[in-house]
Order: C-alpha cells, then sequence, then structure tokens
C-alpha cells in the first residue's frame, strides 16, 4: 500500500513503529489540534471573566523568590491561589 | 514626537497620563500591566470593560454606527460587532491626552480597530490596529495575550497626587507662582 492513500493519523502511527503505536496516536498532532479546538469556548459569550497578562504568575513568583509575599500584600496571596488553581 | 524625544534626552522625560493620576486611555488601556486584571462582561447589546488600574471602565455599543457628536475621552467611541469568533472593535474620537506607548502622540483622526478573541481554553488575543493619517505614515499593530483567571475579583484602584494634598492651612490644588 502506497503511503499516499493512507490518512494523515495512520501515517503518523506508521511512522513512529509499532512498540510505540499507542503512545504514538496519542500524540499525533492532527488529533491533539482537534482536542484542544474543541475546548476553547469561541464567539459571543466567550469573553466575559477576569484576565491578566500570562507575565502576573511570573511576578509572584519573583516576588516569592525574594521573599516579598508579605509586602506584596493581598492581592499576590489570592492571585497565586487562583492561578495555581 | 521630536520635541518629546529631545525633552527626554535633555532629562526631562514626557509625562505620561497615568504619571498624573490620569488613566492611560485608549489604545494603552487594553494593555494593562501584569498585576492590574480587566474584566470582560458581555450582554447582547453591549460589552462592558472594567479595568482595575484607576477604576475606569469602557463601553462597547454592539451593532451600532458611531455617534457622530461624540466628545474627545480617553477611551473613545466604541462599537463591535462579531466576525465569526472574533470580537471586533472600533474606536474613534479619543482624546489627544492618551498616547501610544506611553509618548506616542496622535491627532483626533486616531481611528483603533481591535481584533479580540479566544487563543486557547484559558487565553485570550487582543490585537489593535492604530491608524492615524495625520500622525502616521502607516498603521501600528499592537498585539498581546491575556490569562483567565476565575476566581480572581477587581479590587479598588486609588491613584494619589501628592500634589493635590491640602497643605498645612487645608488649601489643595495647584499653586501658581507668587501666590
Amino acid at each position: 500500500m502506497e503511503m499516499t492513500k493512507l490518512s494523515g493519523s495512520l501515517r503518523a502511527l506508521l511512522g513512529c513503529g509499532a512498540v510505540l503505536a499507542a503512545s504514538c496516536l496519542v500524540s499525533t498532532p492532527a488529533l491533539a489540534q482537534s482536542k484542544a479546538s474543541a475546548a476553547i469556548p469561541k464567539g459571543p459569550g466567550s469573553l466575559s471573566g477576569v484576565w491578566v497578562s500570562p507575565r502576573f504568575s511570573n511576578v509572584f513568583k519573583a516576588d516569592e523568590g525574594l521573599g516579598g509575599v508579605e509586602t506584596g500584600g493581598r492581592r499576590r496571596y489570592r492571585a497565586a491561589a487562583a492561578v495555581g488553581s | 514626537m521630536a520635541k518629546r524625544t529631545q525633552d527626554a534626552k535633555d532629562g526631562h522625560p514626557y509625562a505620561f497620563t497615568k504619571s498624573r493620576c490620569l488613566p492611560a486611555g485608549m489604545p494603552s488601556a487594553m494593555f494593562t500591566p501584569p498585576q492590574l486584571p480587566f474584566q470582560i462582561i458581555e450582554e447582547p447589546n453591549q460589552i462592558t470593560v472594567l479595568f482595575e488600574e484607576f477604576s475606569v471602565f469602557r463601553i462597547i455599543r454592539m451593532n451600532e454606527a458611531h455617534d457622530p457628536d461624540a466628545d474627545p475621552s480617553f477611551m473613545g467611541d466604541s462599537v463591535g460587532h462579531w466576525e465569526g469568533d472574533t470580537l471586533v472593535v472600533d474606536t474613534v474620537a479619543v482624546s489627544q491626552e492618551t498616547t501610544l506607548r506611553g509618548v506616542i502622540p496622535h491627532s483626533d483622526k486616531l481611528h483603533l480597530v481591535e481584533r479580540i478573541r479566544r487563543s486557547g481554553p484559558g487565553t485570550l488575543e487582543i490585537e489593535v490596529t492604530a491608524d492615524d493619517a495625520k500622525t502616521f505614515d502607516g498603521p501600528w499593530v499592537l498585539r498581546d495575550s491575556f490569562q483567565r483567571v476565575p476566581r480572581l475579583r477587581l479590587t479598588e484602584y486609588i491613584c494619589t497626587n501628592d500634589r493635590n494634598r491640602p497643605d498645612e492651612a487645608g488649601w489643595s490644588g495647584i499653586q501658581l507662582p507668587g501666590g
């Protein structure tokens, strides 16, 4: 059978070898992508919520490393718990 | 811009709005500092953005035309609509007090087009195209992404300015030379 006649997922599976077949199938890019896109809220109603820059968690970690959590205030305590959830 | 650059070289950097206890306004408002969250509230005819920074808000009217008589304001006059999964927001009438990146001035012709969409299960992407034929050679594109924090609540933000604090006699406000 020619490779060109196989589906993308099957081609990826064969490319990974028989021994690693199961784990390889799970990590097939096409499957992973469809799982991720299914979990993304889209359109009206999808934007509601509280948002912060991703750099926010780094700010907390930097403060923690310096022992500065106490002076960082309540905001950082709460945010750390929320980000870590 | 040339004057602001020269002033900065001379040791007098431009005092942008936030250094004067005034909000950043658009478009900088959407690119908040890492510690300061914002909240989006969606309703059928209106999307409201609450900013912790300076405790200000922004209203986006959905599926409407711009107000032709809109006075310039820090947040401008914003109208929005959905294009597929992306919220597209058009903003005009932005006060010339605001800047791009904290220092770049603009004219009364500043026109902003934002494209806001969910880029992942817990992430939001905002892209702002800023055009101003009276000021720029071409459009600016500003882009950033944000992380959703489910249990975080906005808290009060008060900016204090010592220059406005009452003096020993109880007077407040700007002291004029010789006054």
